[in-house]
């Protein structure tokens, strides 16, 4: 018996949004199964994650304010993946950003009026997740090294350095020896709307974001070299782009990003920086899931986004209401993210099981 | 169904959303005979045999094979009914040894073991002239052995039916003499073969019957000993262009290119451009003409700024340009048609309008925006210009023919009102028609004053179109003459390294 690859002779018989939605089904009935295991009734849980997280305020304001980081993650992960910069770092990116709001709101400049404090906040967030990504651009532009090693090593780098301030030098004195730094102060708080999580100017921010990096990739010269450089860096060569600057811009751009998810964590969540899973949960990796999901596409980052905080959220709850494991939200992004792969290569490819004659 | 047919194809259909690339084919072939499939570039040589290859589903039609109505449902498919394709561009992995290649298409090797590979193959190696090194690498092997390579892995496949696309566009004329010599053989020995070609003279000589495609649609199907070449020109163009002529006479101006004692490394770190010196004028099409992998393309490369010069120096336009990179050139109005355009400088995947501004979207930029209806009137004027074949300006390029991917090169850089037109063998693969074109459009830009460097294996070509002529062999120059004084047979001789 053997097993034989080929390519289908006439593809495009899937839409790419129709595969992006197969396989969030799919992976979704996968998981079923593995609540069986744990004897929680798939039909329940998958009702109190989409249904009873969506039918109140609380679960879908959490849903919003989830979207937001999530969202500009995935925005700067589009703009790398457009030019086959494989970016895994936004996560360390998002909780530089952290660490820069977190400086300037409790050391820098803690007197100064939110109309300064804020906008510092914002910018000093960028920079230094742009910072955190034009390290490991410059040493694939210059030296060639693998930027997907160095963006994901970069991760535990961040993560240590955030670990290191709440346990070291910026834990709060009157916190209980908690991993915490002190609050900051009420003029570095992002206005919310009322009742809910939800940080405006970076909700704002996130969705101007879509916006800028679809006109950005559409319509300027600076897409079209990221999109020249990502079919063929050869291709590219040929057509004068610069290679350094595609891969420095966009890894600046997507730090930058990230980085300013990092801000309204700390200024429109927390208000201080606590441990790295705290801060995060992972929004830097679900953003490569949504990505992918929009096939790349900065509007389509908008619905995928939600949709992942959805199940994010509603995992939350379904830990407490069905005594599921944390792991559970994991579970569905790696099922959505390894059916989606999947999926995309049965698109493409046909596989025969053919018995000997 | 007659048995001495191996292949019968009826009313063949195939749309490609708007362009009709075959319509109402009939082809047929008999055992034991090479029939030629003759045609312009898009008149749908290539899509009429992959559909036979399974590569391809027909929107109408039949297809018999071994006098049974089959529908080859992918190219496995095809192998298991004994249809084998070698493709224009041979598929084959550089870094595998020949060995290793034919274990992977037998299925009796299991594990590679050398002893059973040379079993496999010693008799085609005896009585079908195919003898190749099975430690070789395919890197290091000539264009002609890997053609045998190809043919070696479909005869172990079990193939009867062998359809050959363009077998010898990449072949000196020695290899081309060697594969007829196997074909040849194979044919006595009742294998079926389609030679897919657009040179009259091949044809002529190889095949036993001609179809003749023109846009699509079949024009006639004749033997090959009742064809002569004019006849066959007019059934394959319809009105046979007068070949372009070098007539104007006008003196050359400055030198807009100047190369000092040039060196250049190739990939491997080998020296592939041994201290060259030479210059271009204004107004001249100044012709390096050698076999291919005599540092044609290093030199290119390095002129055009893509590849760092070891040692020596080059002058654009009286600047040392040794150090700039690409735009600078380009900027400076360094034209440039790369080996294989059609694969080199375009990019499949994106839409005819923006490759058409591929090397030059700088200029159709306006503070970091692209002027996108400045680029549709440029699109728009090269299709029209140099009768691209495309279905609108906003598909993907992947969906043009190769041929008309390289007219849209060759259109893009020549409309780029260029200094400096560095091309490499910028007609290869090119039908008459277009070849002939782009012989004309490369005069016409001479005549507005613009130097031409032209690396060409076609010494026709050479003789028909250039002012002066420099012949490169291993990297060096041997020889340099003027339009006047240059001889057949002295060229071919410093082609082959003789030296006189």
């Amino acid at each position: 018996m053997i097993i034989k690859i080929e390519k289908r002779s006439e593809y495009n018989r899937y839409s790419a949004l129709d595969i992006s939605i197969l396989s969030v089904l799919l992976a979704l009935a996968v998981a079923s199964i593995i609540m069986w295991a744990f004897r929680v009734s798939p039909t329940r849980a998958y009702y109190e994650i989409f249904v009873k997280t969506l039918s109140n305020k609380y679960g879908i304001s959490h849903v919003v304010a989830r979207t937001i980081p999530l969202l500009l993650c995935s925005l700067g992960l589009v703009v790398c993946f457009k030019a086959g910069v494989w970016n895994i770092g936004a996560e360390g990116q998002l909780l530089m950003g952290a660490v820069a709001a977190t400086g300037v709101a409790l050391y820098l400049m803690p007197q100064s009026p939110s109309w300064i404090l804020l906008p510092t906040m914002f910018t000093l967030g960028a920079v230094m997740g742009a910072f955190w990504a034009l390290i490991p651009a410059l040493l694939k532009a210059k030296a060639r090294v693998n930027e997907i090693i160095t963006t994901l090593m970069l991760n535990y780098v961040a993560e240590k350095i955030v670990e290191y301030l709440v346990y070291g030098p910026w834990k709060s004195p009157s916190g209980w020896g908690f991993p915490l730094t002190d609050t900051i102060p009420d003029q570095a708080r992002l206005p919310l709307i009322p009742g809910t999580p939800v940080h405006i100017p970076t909700l704002g921010i996130s969705l101007l974001s879509s916006a800028l990096v679809f006109l950005v990739l559409r319509k300027t010269s600076m897409g079209f070299e990221l999109k020249v450089y990502g079919f063929s860096e050869k291709v590219a060569e040929y057509a004068t782009v610069s290679r350094t600057k595609v891969i420095v811009i966009s890894m600046v751009l997507s730090g930058a990003l990230a980085g300013i998810a990092g801000v309204g964590e700390i200024a429109g969540i927390h208000y201080r920086l606590r441990l790295p899973r705290s801060i995060s949960g992972g929004y830097g990796y679900t953003g490569i899931i949504v990505a992918w999901l929009s096939r790349l596409n900065p509007l389509a980052c908008i619905p995928f986004s939600l949709l992942l905080s959805v199940l994010s959220v509603g995992s939350d709850a379904i830990q407490i209401t069905l005594k599921l494991p944390r792991g559970v939200i994991n579970i569905f992004n790696g099922l959505i993210l390894v059916m989606l792969l999947v999926l995309d290569f049965l698109a493409k490819y046909r596989i025969k099981v053919i018995k000997h004659e | 169904m007659e048995e001495s047919y191996a292949v019968l194809m009826k009313n063949i259909t195939k749309k490609f959303s708007s362009t009709v690339a075959n319509y109402r084919v009939d082809f047929d072939l008999r055992k034991g005979e090479i029939h030629a499939l003759l045609g312009e570039n898009g008149a749908g040589k290539t899509t009429l045999m992959r559909i036979l290859y399974g590569e391809i589903q027909p929107d109408e039609g039949e297809i018999f094979v071994w006098g049974k109505k089959t529908v080859v449902k992918s190219p496995s498919h095809a192998l298991r009914l004994g249809i084998s394709m070698v493709h224009q561009h041979f598929r084959l992995v550089d870094s595998l040894t020949v060995a290793e290649h034919l274990a992977l298409c037998s299925s009796e090797v299991r594990f590679l073991s050398k002893r059973k590979i040379e079993n496999l193959v010693a008799e085609y190696f005896k009585e079908y002239y195919l003898k190749v090194d099975l430690d070789a690498h395919i890197w290091q092997l000539s264009a002609g052995e890997k053609q045998k390579v190809e043919i070696l892995k479909a005869l172990i496949r079990g193939a009867r039916i062998l359809v050959l696309d363009e077998p010898t566009s990449s072949l000196t004329p020695l290899e081309v003499k060697d594969l007829f010599r196997v074909l040849h053989k194979l044919r006595n020995r009742g294998y079926a073969i389609v030679f897919i070609s657009h040179k009259l003279g091949e044809v002529l000589e190889i095949s036993d019957r001609i179809t003749i495609l023109r846009k699509g649609k079949k024009v006639a199907t004749i033997p090959a000993s009742e064809a002569d070449p004019v006849t066959l020109a007019k059934l394959m163009v319809g009105d046979l262009p007068s070949p372009a002529k070098n007539t104007h006479t006008s003196p050359p101006g400055g030198e807009v290119l100047q190369v000092k004692s040039l060196y250049v490394k190739n990939d491997r770190g080998g020296i592939a451009v041994r201290g060259v010196s030479f210059s271009v004028r204004k107004g001249e099409i100044f012709g390096v003409i050698g076999v291919a992998g005599n540092g044609q393309r290093e030199l290119a490369e390095a002129i055009a700024g893509l590849r760092k010069p070891v040692k020596g120096e080059i002058f654009f336009r009286g600047i040392l340009v040794n150090g700039s990179g690409p735009r600078e050139l380009a900027r400076r109005g360094l034209a440039y048609i790369p080996e294989e355009s059609f694969k080199t400088a375009v990019l499949p995947e994106l839409t005819v309008a923006e490759n058409s501004i591929l090397r030059y979207y700088w200029r159709f930029t306006e503070k970091g925006f692209i002027k996108k209806t400045l680029v549709e009137k440029w699109a728009k004027s090269l299709i029209k210009e140099f009768d691209i074949l495309a279905e609108g300006l906003h598909v993907k390029a992947k969906s043009l023919s190769g041929g008309n991917l390289q007219k849209l090169v060759i259109a893009r850089e020549l409309s780029s009102k260029p200094e400096l037109l560095v091309a490499v063998n910028p007609t290869a693969g090119l039908d008459i028609s277009a070849s002939q074109r782009t012989r004309e459009k490369l005069l016409e830009i001479k005549a507005q004053g613009s130097g031409v460097l032209l690396f060409t294996e076609d010494i026709d070509e050479a003789l028909q179109i250039c002012d002066r002529i420099a012949v490169i062999f291993k990297g060096s120059f041997k020889g340099l003459f003027s339009r006047e004084e240059a001889d057949v047979n002295k060229i071919s001789l410093l082609m082959a390294g003789v030296d006189l």
